[in-house]
């Protein structure tokens, strides 16, 4: 499908269905997270649920610039939720390339219908860069696993049904290398979540623990010791969710200049500076989808659209802010602009932190020695010791 | 113009970090949806520091008053020389004072806070007021407006360097990949560089300072002070949050109050491009 026809074929859709959907109903305003949710279901009773997913797997296989389109076309109808966004982009895309046939049966149609909600429990206390460093235990039982530990900043994991969840197996092999990725029942005996509050006013990310949590061999994906590399899978899938989605993360330019144009203060270095980075991610994105298409995949160009999309969203955020003057600070009368300017920092750090992003490009693009790791070979349980 | 504190510069900074530092307690307050502290403000009368009326000594006590991020407005009482709010572009920062000072057509003016419809507003202690009233005073609006700025720039001296020093502990104790964070030289250089935006804050801000205190011109440096309490202020609070990693966004952590505090500073007077702006009309 070309872009245009991509385009047109959303539109129509759109423009018919939203507005008979929130008619039937009742939806007025924003969406509230059941509205989003039976919104998703009628978007993939409708064809349009997961359009990056496989046909196999109710998606269309559009690509990411045909997604792009989806999303934007999805935001001018507002139309656009972040509706289990770790669950459609990060989750469903490492089932559907690490997982087992068994999995993908039982797990993605739910998802796809927006039955269940999907959480990532990666970050523990002393494992957020270094995330190497997790400590959470996967004991091996007859039949499967239990699992102790603690994670923390899982977003929508209050909401969530099921985590995709990293822990160590076997402290006697390097860090890397005892890691077991498992998929664990939120609502399972010994899982507790206590939500943490966020700057920007939100409650949208929560500590989890895990105290003596069965989980069964079925929900182990990739064999024990790939735990490190399938996390790398759902790792890209996030690069890529988040800085492919740029057309809705940050505000959108119309509303920045609209804000101007209202105030009077209108900053056009800032403008156009925030134009022309947008042209430039367009061009990225469009570049990633050529080599996606040739089978390649695009890893350091991930790195760069998020590290590009990050500053994008603290600029939209400050000149958004800054035309407002000192009403800015009123929430009442700039909710959206100050709500992102609070939240733009969690861009930089989310999904791997700026300079995890610039050492991967340093160390694959550019071919730069890596830093010592003497961490890395030795195993787990030493380093502990040390 | 030497900026190091003599004797009773020095006792009067002592002071002032002694009554901030005993009475930080934002948990409680903001439990109790206060959003001005009383008992630091009567603890600032009973010690004197109300009354502290040389410029630059102003200056002092709101730098220590920006480490604490202290919710009292006591720059508009310095900056209005009476027992007063003051609300610039129809904001003000309380409602406590008897009276609300305000510029309206090139002149000052002053109205019983009674009589003016002040509005809480849901970002906190702002409060929008409507400034058509009042009856005009005798005193420079240009002076008034300077000496806000400049006190609003002391402040975001303070909140900078606290906001650091917070930084350089806490990278200095969180391990990753088994070092300290700080000993990562893509940290350290991030945390010189906002070292030295802290002190391009402090030695702009002195500058204007004392530029007034000995009553010369002052537009041109004041205008640079609050250049760069904009522009800088926004680097370091972003650095320090940033160099938290999760820890920045997680309001449990002290370090949200310093980013919001910092934003105050920048957009109280327009935002930096507005103040870039005005410069360019000085220049
Ligand atoms: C809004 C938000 C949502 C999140 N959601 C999730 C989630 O759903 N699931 C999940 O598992 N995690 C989540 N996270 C956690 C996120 O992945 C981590 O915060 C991130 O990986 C950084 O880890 P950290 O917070 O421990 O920071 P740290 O690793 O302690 O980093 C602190 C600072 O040190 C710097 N630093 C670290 N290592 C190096 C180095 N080698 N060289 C140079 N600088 C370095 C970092 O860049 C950062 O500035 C979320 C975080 C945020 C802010």
């Amino acid at each position: 499908m070309s872009l245009d026809e991509v385009r047109d074929e959303a539109r129509a859709f759109l423009s018919d269905h939203f507005p008979k959907w929130r008619k039937e109903n009742n939806a007025r305003g924003d969406l509230d997270f059941e509205q989003q949710r039976s919104w998703q279901r009628y978007l993939y009773e409708h064809g349009w649920g997961v359009p990056t997913w496989p046909i196999a797997y109710g998606g269309r296989g559009l690509g990411m610039l045909e997604s792009m389109v989806w999303n934007a076309e999805k935001v001018s109808a507002g139309a656009h939720t972040f509706f289990n966004l770790v669950g459609l982009g990060l989750a469903g895309p490492t089932i559907i390339a690490r997982g087992s046939d068994d999995q993908k049966a039982r797990y993605l149609p739910a998802l796809a219908r927006g039955d269940e909600v999907w959480c990532q429990l990666f970050s523990e206390p002393s494992a957020g860069s270094d995330l190497g460093n997790i400590t959470t235990r996967a004991e091996r039982i007859d039949g499967g696993w239990v699992v102790n530990g603690q994670k923390v900043w899982s977003s929508g994991a209050a909401e969530s049904d099921r985590g995709m969840l990293v822990a160590r197996y076997d402290t006697s092999l390097p860090k890397q290398q005892g890691l077991v990725y498992l998929l664990a029942d939120m609502h399972a005996p010994g899982v507790d979540v206590r939500p943490l509050r966020q700057i920007d006013g939100g409650a949208h990310f929560s500590e989890v623990f895990f105290t003596d949590v069965q989980i069964a061999d079925d929900d182990l994906v990739g064999g024990p010791g790939d735990g490190w590399s399938v996390a790398m899978t759902t790792l890209t899938n996030e690069r890529m969710s988040l800085g492919g989605g740029f057309g809705t993360f940050a505000m959108s330019f119309d509303e920045v200049v609209d804000i101007a144009r209202r105030t009077g203060r209108i900053d056009r270095y800032g403008l156009v500076d925030i134009y022309a980075r947008r042209t430039i991610l367009d061009v990225l994105n469009n570049r990633v989808q050529s080599k996606l298409f040739a089978g390649q995949i695009p890893e350091a160009e991930g790195s760069v659209i998020k590290l590009l999309m990050a500053e994008l969203g603290t600029l939209t955020a400050d000149v958004a802010i800054d035309a407002l003057g000192a009403g800015g600070m009123l929430a009442a009368e700039a909710p959206s602009a100050q709500q992102r300017f609070l939240g733009s920092h969690a861009m930089h750090i989310g999904g791997g932190t700026d300079e995890i992003q610039r050492n991967a490009i340093a160390e694959r693009v550019l071919g730069l020695p890596r830093e010592p790791r003497p961490d890395k070979e030795v195993p787990f349980k030493d380093q502990l010791r040390s | 113009m030497n900026f190091t504190y003599d004797d009773t510069q020095h006792a009067i900074r002592d002071l002032a970090r002694r009554v901030f530092t005993e009475h930080e307690r934002h948990k409680e307050l903001e439990a109790a949806a206060q959003t001005f502290d009383d008992e630091l403000w009567s603890a600032l009368g009973s010690t004197g520091l109300l009354e502290v009326d040389g410029f630059l000594d102003q200056c002092i006590v709101l730098i220590e008053q920006g480490r604490t991020v202290a919710p009292v407005a006591l720059w508009t009482r310095y900056a209005t020389r009476r027992d007063a709010t003051l609300a610039v572009d129809g904001v003000a920062a309380d409602d406590r004072a008897p009276e609300i000072v305000f510029v309206r057509d090139g002149a000052v003016f002053v109205a019983p806070t009674s009589v003016l419809e002040a509005r809480r507003t849901t970002a906190g202690a702002e409060y929008v007021v409507d400034v058509s009233g009042g009856t005009k005073i005798a005193m420079d609006p240009s002076d008034l407006l300077d000496r806000a700025v400049v006190l609003r720039c002391a402040l975001g001296v303070g909140i900078a360097e606290r906001a650091l020093e917070i930084t350089a502990a806490y990278v200095g104790e969180r391990k990753q990949f088994e070092r300290p964070l700080g000993s990562f030289q893509a940290v350290q250089q991030r945390a010189a560089n906002a070292y030295i935006d802290v002190e391009a804050m402090r030695l702009t801000m002195f500058q204007a300072a004392w530029r007034i205190d000995q009553a010369l011109d002052a537009r041109r440096e004041v205008s640079i002070a609050q250049f760069w309490a904009s522009e800088a202020g926004q680097r370091i609070v972003g650095t320090a949050q940033h160099l938290h990693g999760g820890m920045g966004s997680d309001i449990d952590y002290p370090l949200h109050r310093y980013t919001v505090a910092m934003k105050e500073i920048e957009l109280a007077f327009g935002g930096s491009t507005q103040t870039l702006a005005r410069m360019g009309a000085l220049l």
